[in-house]
């Protein structure tokens, strides 16, 4: 019993444990979610800057340096000719876009069609825009993450001072009193993290796979923060005089 | 025969200008109530947080079976020779009556399968029912709560109970229950009790009453 009295005091305070429970959940649903954001709309960004349109003459063949989202075939059956609009597929690959683009402009004279390309600048400056406060809300929501990962189990810890005090009372030694302590909040922690993880998930599962990585990260910072302030919790509040803690104060 | 031992004990507390407690020499032993009076200040809770092991005095030796507590685990000796009630009773609200007094049994090693009769048998010595057993410390009483904590306290086999205003909360029909609890074990089972009290009716109920004054001991 002395193993799960962690786990069974999460079990037998419900109230408690769902309200911290629910209260960690938000707010890391809450910053994650932005994180993720983050994370997915500066990729949009390097894609958006890679889109081009283009009035080309088209080969048989796409060329390998862009992805073709749509294109106008001739109606005499000629090779596609046209409006075409693509996406570069690798955006350091511009100068050499540019210069197949010179190229094609002497091959599209049957339409007398002029090449030309330019970068969807109202769309960028949209993405750059929400980007831009993303990324100056992103630390902010890092730092946020971790401190209350960091001041969350803190505070629960360093309220349970008298059940630390009665277990030191009852001779359980300082590191597994410690221990007790601290791993209930990390269970907990933990628990708060899947169910985001899995709540963002199921939210929107193509965002959260493009997220991972930053998710991942700020996953493990947000822990850091929780067990720092598990352990110096823990610490803290067998510290204290025992009796003092256990005596009712008239 | 379990006993206690003060001697010449001191107790001054960092940056203090005077101990807390003052050149104590005395003897419990095992069959007999003690109680220790004395205002607030007086020394009292550092006197009992001696004899319980949660500080070592600055000077003298405090003794347990004639072995010093300084050479001692305390964190053993708590476990397994002593234990405390309080005013406050300090069951852990959730577990159940029957878990708060297998816990310090399950500390000592005790298998949690043989911990169960035993502290069915403990809890019923102390007037608690098993509808109670099964029940959280919340849904008791103040009389009934403090009754669990004596449970509790018999768990370990200590022999030595360290009690700390444990009627303090409670009516005079419950006191008077309580006393005649510790009283029974100490006289019937050989149990040494020291109580901290404010508590008159304790203190005239004990074999020895002491008062404490300034860090010094007195007998009354």
């Amino acid at each position: 019993m002395k193993k799960s009295l962690a786990l069974k005091s999460l079990l037998r305070s419900p109230m408690k444990t769902l309200l911290t429970f629910l209260l960690i959940a938000a707010a890391s649903f809450a910053l994650f979610s932005r994180v993720i954001d983050y994370a997915v709309t500066t990729r949009e960004t390097e894609n958006a800057k890679s889109l081009y349109h283009a009035v080309a003459f088209l080969d048989n063949e796409v060329p390998d340096i862009w992805i073709e989202t749509k294109a106008v075939q001739s109606a005499d059956g000629w090779a596609m000719t046209g409006y075409g609009e693509f996406i570069l597929a690798d955006n350091d690959r511009l100068d050499e876009l540019e210069e197949l683009l010179q190229n094609m402009e002497g091959r599209s004279v049957i339409y007398s069609q002029k090449v030309s390309h330019h970068v969807d600048a109202g769309g960028l400056a949209n993405i750059e825009r929400i980007r831009g406060l993303l990324e100056s809300l992103f630390p902010i929501a890092v730092a946020a993450a971790v401190l209350i990962g960091l001041f969350g189990p803190l505070l629960v810890i360093l309220q349970s001072a008298q059940e630390a005090a009665f277990l030191r009372i009852l001779g359980v030694t300082k590191k597994r009193a410690r221990c007790m302590l601290a791993i209930e909040q990390i269970v907990l922690c933990i628990a708060g993290i899947v169910l985001v993880a899995g709540g963002l998930a199921l939210y929107d599962p193509g965002r959260f796979a493009s997220g991972i990585e930053t998710f991942a990260v700020c996953f493990g910072l947000y822990l850091l923060g929780c067990v720092c302030g598990a352990v110096a919790a823990s610490i803290q509040v067998t510290r204290h005089r025992l009796l003092e803690l256990l005596q009712v104060k008239e | 025969m379990s006993t206690l031992t003060l001697e010449n004990v001191t107790y001054k507390y960092k940056n203090a200008q005077r101990a807390a407690v003052s050149e104590i020499s005395h003897v419990f032993e095992e069959g007999k109530v003690y109680a220790i009076v004395g205002p607030s200040g007086s020394g009292k809770s550092t006197l009992l947080s001696l004899l319980a092991g949660l500080d070592l005095p600055t000077e003298g030796e405090v003794s347990f079976d004639g072995d010093s507590l300084a050479g001692l685990n305390l964190d053993r000796y708590r476990r397994e020779s002593i234990s405390m009630i309080f005013q406050a009773f300090h069951l852990f609200p959730l577990m159940t009556v029957m878990e708060n007094v297998c816990f310090p049994m399950e500390l000592c090693g005790v298998n949690p399968k043989d911990a169960k009769p035993r502290a069915a048998a403990l809890l019923e010595g102390v007037g608690i029912t098993k509808e109670q057993m099964g029940r959280f410390p919340s849904k008791l009483s103040g009389g009934e709560r403090q009754r669990v904590a004596i449970a509790r306290s018999l768990a370990s086999n200590a022999k030595i109970i360290l009690g700390d205003e444990p009627t303090g909360n409670l009516d005079g029909a419950n006191t008077q229950n309580i006393i005649d609890i510790l009283c029974s074990l100490a006289h019937d089972k050989g149990y040494c009790v020291i109580i901290v009290t404010h508590d008159m009716e304790v203190a005239e109920a004990a074999d020895e009453a002491l008062r404490m004054r300034d860090g010094q001991l007195r007998a009354v």
